[in-house]
């Protein structure tokens, strides 16, 4: 099951991060060509913001798992082994919360924009589901810290890998 | 507020996540300061903050940077600088400035640099008779070049976060970053004298042409960007975004290193770089805000009016300031935290925003390279397998020599400010 979410994580952003360079590169080619063509493509400096900030949101998760996020840990591992791993529940536990607190707010603001009606600028799309992307980024976030607090994941070993990849 | 400081030094050095410091610092500041304050704003600004056109320069240049790194852009750029000054006394010393210089200009990040050079320069400067912590020290220094010159990540946050002229900013990068490269140059010279390594017979010109050949579509790179951007073509992040095709093609088509499937594997895990960055920036943006409503830069600008402090004073103050928090924290949540206390401060004393930049940065490479916290050490020590204790030995000498240009950079505003004028 954790394959597959990881499977769909890894083909969203790879599809999302080509179509950002695809929609942009088009952007500036019709501009250069100037007329009415580049009026016709206004909406794309929009969709690459929006698409930049679901690949940011969506990709939360896995960075996490790969032990890819900055963190200080040189203190960390000066811990004898039995207290540092419960500092590390610790972490999970405070992750986990956090995550689902801004899921939850970011949960609100999609439902209070949707009530609005508001629409964006140049793609017409309904404001609120720009804050729907966040909200599952965070809510892939905090599932990546539980798997972690209840040890289906192991993120001591990512945290190696990570520094060694960095 | 004290016990706000307390609570975030605690977390990082639990080893939280840096986003989860920020972001649980900010939840609790709101909590305690601010609680009539509704809950919506947090999601605004954590969204808010990183839904900017400026920025999209970075996951376009994040991604181009890892294109020419697994291929072969970055490696032919480097054979060139050996092509040019590797027959020089000390010339791996100098090739491994030169390289550091030409990978940060595609690559734009400090740690990439030292993990790519390190492994290619590491054992060849160890050849060719440069010891141990020299050859260390140098290689993690010369990588914070990577910060300064063009297309430097810490520039285009600085620059959306104050306002600033990315192009100017850059332009400035690349007179600084000269006069560090040139500082660190100096030094490889005198070792290279002091341990008796002599100069190599100078390669053949055929050699030099065929380096200079190889490299040709890796020298396009620089061209675009900087070109594409000083000549009114492109925007910084048009400039980031024709890099990636250019690479694409490139790595693909003219030196076929690269297969398709490579380019899945390369594109998903500049996504993941790309989060990494831009959650703390999300993160900052928070924190940032909650700053400002405590009127902090305020307060400071009060207290430095009361102590009748100058703009000298009040450079010396953010180098001190930026120095201590670099060892502790990465450079862009360093900026993220101090810079709106102090831009404003900086504004009002009359200091131009483009060289306040290269003051901000400069105190960052320090802080990059400096114990106990200096992130690049760590990469150093990792991708060399080297005791973290010989990296940090290696590195002071040259700590000293960045805190000289940083004194020069400081008060000597023409040398940021030379290269801007001249374009603009």
């Amino acid at each position: 099951m954790l394959n597959f979410l990881r499977a769909i994580e890894r083909l969203v952003l790879v599809t999302i991060f080509f179509a950002m360079v695809l929609l942009y590169s088009t952007g500036i080619v019709t501009r250069e060509m100037g007329g009415t063509l580049a009026g016709d493509f206004a909406w794309v400096d929009e969709a690459v913001r929006l698409l930049n900030t679901a690949l940011v949101f969506l990709a939360l998760g896995l960075g996490l798992e790969r032990g890819r996020h900055v963190g200080i840990d040189t203190l960390n591992r000066m811990i004898p082994d039995s207290l540092r791993f419960w500092v590390l529940k610790l972490i999970d536990l405070v992750g986990f919360l956090f995550s689902v607190y801004i899921a939850w707010l970011g949960y609100g603001l999609a439902s209070f924009v949707f009530s609005t009606g508001q629409r964006s600028p140049t793609l017409g799309l309904e404001t609120g589901w720009t804050y729907v992307v966040p909200t599952i980024g965070f809510l892939l976030l905090g599932l990546r810290f539980a798997l972690s607090l209840l040890g289906v994941i192991d993120r001591d070993v990512a945290l190696k890998v990570g520094v060694e990849q960095t | 507020m004290v016990i706000l400081v307390v609570l975030a030094l605690a977390l990082l050095l639990l080893g939280f996540e840096m986003f989860l410091v920020l972001g649980v610092t900010s939840l609790a500041v709101k909590a305690i300061f601010f609680g009539t304050l509704p809950d919506i704003v947090i999601m605004q600004k954590v969204f808010g903050g990183i839904n900017h056109a400026t920025l999209l320069a970075i996951p376009f240049f994040i991604l181009a940077a890892q294109l020419m790194g697994a291929g072969q852009i970055a490696r032919n750029l480097i054979n060139l600088a050996y092509a040019l000054v590797g027959h020089t006394r000390g010339g791996m010393g100098h090739t491994a400035i030169a390289g550091s210089v030409a990978f940060g200009s595609v690559s734009g990040s400090a740690p990439a640099t030292v993990a790519a050079m390190g492994a290619i320069v590491y054992p060849e400067m160890r050849k060719s008779g440069f010891g141990e912590r020299f050859s260390l020290g140098l290689l993690v220094s010369s990588a914070e070049s990577a910060l300064l010159i063009p297309p430097s990540i810490t520039l285009i946050v600085y620059g959306w976060m104050t306002g600033t002229s990315i192009a100017q900013l850059f332009a400035a990068g690349i007179a600084v970053g000269a006069v560090l490269a040139l500082a660190f140059a100096i030094m490889v010279s005198i070792q290279a004298r002091r341990d008796g390594i002599p100069a190599g017979s100078a390669p053949k010109w055929r050699e030099r042409w065929m380096a200079l050949r190889k490299a040709f579509w890796a020298l396009g790179m620089p061209v675009i960007i900087l070109g594409g951007i000083y000549s009114g073509i492109f925007t910084a992040t048009e400039a980031a975004a024709v890099s990636v095709i250019y690479a694409m093609l490139v790595e693909l088509i003219v030196y076929r290193e690269l297969r398709p499937s490579d380019l899945v594997r390369i594109t998903e895990e500049a996504a993941v770089s790309t989060s990494v960055v831009f959650v703390l920036l999300a993160m900052g943006s928070l924190i940032s805000y909650f700053v400002t409503l405590a009127q902090v830069p305020g307060t400071i600008s009060d207290f430095l009016t009361a102590v009748d402090a100058g703009p000298i004073t009040f450079l010396i103050a953010v180098n001190v300031l930026f120095l201590v928090a670099g060892m502790f924290i990465d450079p862009n949540s360093a900026l993220l935290i101090l810079v709106p206390s102090l831009f404003p401060i900086a504004v009002g004393f009359g200091v131009d925003p483009v060289h306040f930049g290269m003051i901000v940065t400069l105190n960052i490479c320090v802080g990059m390279i400096t114990p106990p916290f200096g992130l690049d050490i760590f990469v150093a020590a990792s991708t060399l397998r080297k005791p973290v204790i010989s990296v940090v030995a290696g590195v002071w000498p040259f700590v000293v020599v960045n805190l000289l240009v940083l004194g020069i950079i400081s008060y000597v505003p023409d040398i940021s400010l030379f290269v801007p004028r001249l374009l603009y």
